[in-house]
């Protein structure tokens, strides 16, 4: 038989695309492998560790997604291949939202079986009793990383926030990499642009004012001190934007030369080879969750695909497909190719930089902070 | 028109409403009360929301910019529109439809589209500032959007169709013989125009001057998109207080004094303006 590592390490690369199938195959046949037994072997890799036994089910189950290409990427990496694996038919639907969840539990009302939720909904609605408890012995999880793991349900995206400038303006080498140095306008003198929310804003300013990352949180964010700091910055700050898709729209046009701004944005332009770059050094994440509504009518069927999404293949195939967002299997960034990994907010070597976004401090806080936030914009 | 129906002649000339107030009734009237009382605190203090708009400055600074706002747009609209609303009402009848079909147009692409297109347009690199530059008129990029002005002129172009079609309509039913007759009584055509056409116009100024001014005061993707966070409109806070702070009672409450203080401008202008004349028009 075949040397087990050595056959794992060549379905890496075929899964990454570092060899193509043809090359993939010729090597196969050396380490002794029958051509017969490699569709099998695929599979079985793809499918470690949830096996397709566990998935086989009937009928259907509606997820609430975000739409867009976001939706289309998580259809062609999960939902399609699901329906074909396991039989259950997956309808999708759109967008989430907290009030509309929370109505429809205590109405009884359940049309969603799982939903892709931010975290900080996931602690409200969990102690709330709104969620079902994930059942971990259909999903396996010891692939996740613990912080993409709760009581409701995996991980399914983690994204979050970076700085970004106009390379035009700031070639490399000279961009700044800190908070600390986004904010000096004497040394990085241009137009900002801030996406107006205070999370993780006021993460950003205590950074730049002198906190480290690690204490940030302890014993709690210090909030009159953020709006201390950004008061006294407030005025280098061209624009506040309000929808997401402006980051795009504000950096093509050269209306700004620092921002800051959600990752997939500063991807989307590097991508277009606009003169934009930016780094996930003092970046933010956080992790949003599949979960399920109490009383769900499909709840097996929602399990069923989150086993199936924890699959390290289905998530690497994901972050190709949709570059920047986390992956909560640490398995998945061995099956991706360089770029991606490079991209995704928590590939291991991403996590390193980046802070992560205290969801229990935001389930708490975020109704003080925004009305300080919107007093503080005027 | 007649002499003004009375008694049960007036509930006849209603029956053929009926349809649509049934339908306003339920899915209008009833869903805005409903919103409305949520800014009534039925378990604590009745008025708690309200009180803490009124100890608040932010509220008042909002609710004070977002007045003055919806008046410099309905002023532009008023000086831009009125000469258009004259042009189209008497020009050579073959021009007509063409040029109401362009002051429509706007009316066919979303708010949406028209905002973002005016970030392009107005934006440091946009096509005005690139002309102002090449003509030598502009060193520095001037600041056209992401402040005021551009509010300013982004909602001034979405509210000008209003402010031009009542007009018009209004116009095009006044009579140029009515001119010729103050010629010939000795008036320059400065004076006619002053005398005799403008007070005639006046109702559909007037029915456009209150549309424009409403709906500008609740306004709320161009300030959104091009006041760039410096122009905060109670709408804006609204959208905020519910999708940020999830606070239906304060929203509502917000909510509420916003219509309140639109029917305080709008009543006292409706009697003073004469609603009979306002969309009606037939007023000789």
């Amino acid at each position: 038989m075949a040397d087990k590592r050595k056959v794992g390490k060549l379905l890496e690369q075929y899964f990454t695309g570092e060899v193509t199938r043809r090359e993939f195959m010729r090597r196969a046949l050396l380490l002794g492998l029958s051509t017969a037994a490699l569709p099998g072997l695929i599979t079985s890799f793809a499918a470690s560790p949830a096996s397709a036994q566990q998935i086989k089910g009937t009928g259907e189950v509606v997820v609430c997604s975000w739409g867009g290409a976001y939706t289309d990427a998580q259809r062609a990496s999960f939902f399609d291949p699901f329906e074909r694996e396991s039989g259950v038919r997956v309808r999708t639907v759109g967008i989430p939202d907290l009030a509309k969840l929370r109505a429809m539990v205590q109405t009884k009302n359940v049309e969603w079986d799982l939903v892709d939720a931010e975290g900080r909904w996931v602690v409200s609605l969990g102690e709330q009793g709104m969620l079902e408890r994930a059942d971990y012995t259909i999903i396996p999880r010891d692939e996740q990383n613990p912080g993409s793991v709760s009581d409701y349900g995996i991980g399914s995206v983690a994204y979050g926030y970076v700085m970004g400038w106009s390379t035009k303006k700031f070639p490399v080498g000279k961009n700044p990499t800190t908070w600390k140095q986004w904010f000096d306008a004497q040394a990085y003198p241009g137009r900002r642009a801030m996406y107006t929310d205070p999370m993780p804003i006021l993460e950003f300013a205590l950074m730049a004012d002198g906190v480290p990352m690690n204490q940030l949180y302890t014993p709690t964010l210090d909030v009159d001190r953020a709006f201390r700091y950004l008061q006294a910055h407030k005025s280098m700050i061209n624009v506040w934007y309000r929808a997401t898709t402006q980051a795009e729209t504000l950096m093509r046009g050269e209306e700004v030369d620092l921002i800051h701004s959600a990752n997939g944005r500063m991807i989307n332009l590097k991508r277009d080879n606009q003169p934009v770059d930016f780094t996930y050094n003092e970046g933010a994440w956080m992790q949003s969750f599949w979960v399920t509504p109490k009383g769900s009518p499909n709840k097996v069927n929602a399990w069923k695909l989150s086993a199936f999404m924890a699959r390290a293949v289905n998530q690497a195939q994901f972050a190709v497909r949709y570059p920047g967002m986390g992956m909560g299997n640490t398995r998945a960034y061995n099956l991706m190719p360089r770029e991606s990994i490079d991209y995704a907010i928590t590939s291991p070597q991403n996590l390193k930089v980046t802070l992560q976004i205290s969801i229990p401090y935001w389930a708490k806080n975020t109704d003080e902070n925004q009305k300080r936030w919107l007093a503080f914009l005027g | 028109m007649g002499g003004r129906a009375t008694g049960p002649s007036v509930l006849r000339g209603l029956l053929p409403l009926l349809p649509l107030l049934a339908f306003l009734l339920v899915f209008f009237v009833y869903p805005v009360v409903r919103v409305l009382l949520l800014g009534f605190e039925p378990k604590g203090p009745l008025l708690v929301h309200f009180q803490e708009l009124w100890a608040v400055p932010l509220y008042r600074a909002v609710l004070l910019r977002t007045f003055r706002l919806s008046l410099i747009v309905t002023v532009l609209c008023l000086l831009l529109g009125y000469p258009v609303a004259y042009t189209i009402a008497h020009a050579p009848q073959r021009l007509t439809a063409p040029l109401i079909t362009m002051v429509l147009i706007p009316f066919w692409i979303s708010i949406l589209g028209r905002s973002f297109t005016w970030m392009v347009i107005l934006q440091r690199n946009g096509i005005v500032n690139q002309l102002l530059r090449a003509l030598g008129l502009a060193h520095e990029p001037l600041p056209l959007i992401y402040n005021p002005l551009g509010v300013y002129i982004g909602m001034t172009h979405i509210l000008l169709p209003f402010m031009i079609l009542s007009s018009y309509s209004v116009m095009r039913g006044i009579s140029v013989s009515l001119l010729r007759a103050a010629a010939t009584l000795g008036a320059t055509e400065w004076q006619a125009f002053r005398r005799v056409y403008f007070p005639l116009s006046l109702p559909g100024v007037a029915a456009g001057t209150v549309v424009v001014f409403v709906i500008g005061l609740g306004f709320f993707i161009t300030p959104a998109l091009l006041g760039g966070g410096h122009v905060t409109t109670v709408s804006l806070l609204i959208e905020a207080t519910i999708t940020q702070t999830f606070n239906w009672g304060l929203a509502s409450a917000l909510a509420f004094v916003l219509l309140l203080s639109a029917l305080l401008v709008l009543v006292p202008a409706i009697r003073i303006l004469n609603l009979d004349r306002m969309f009606g028009g037939s007023n000789r």
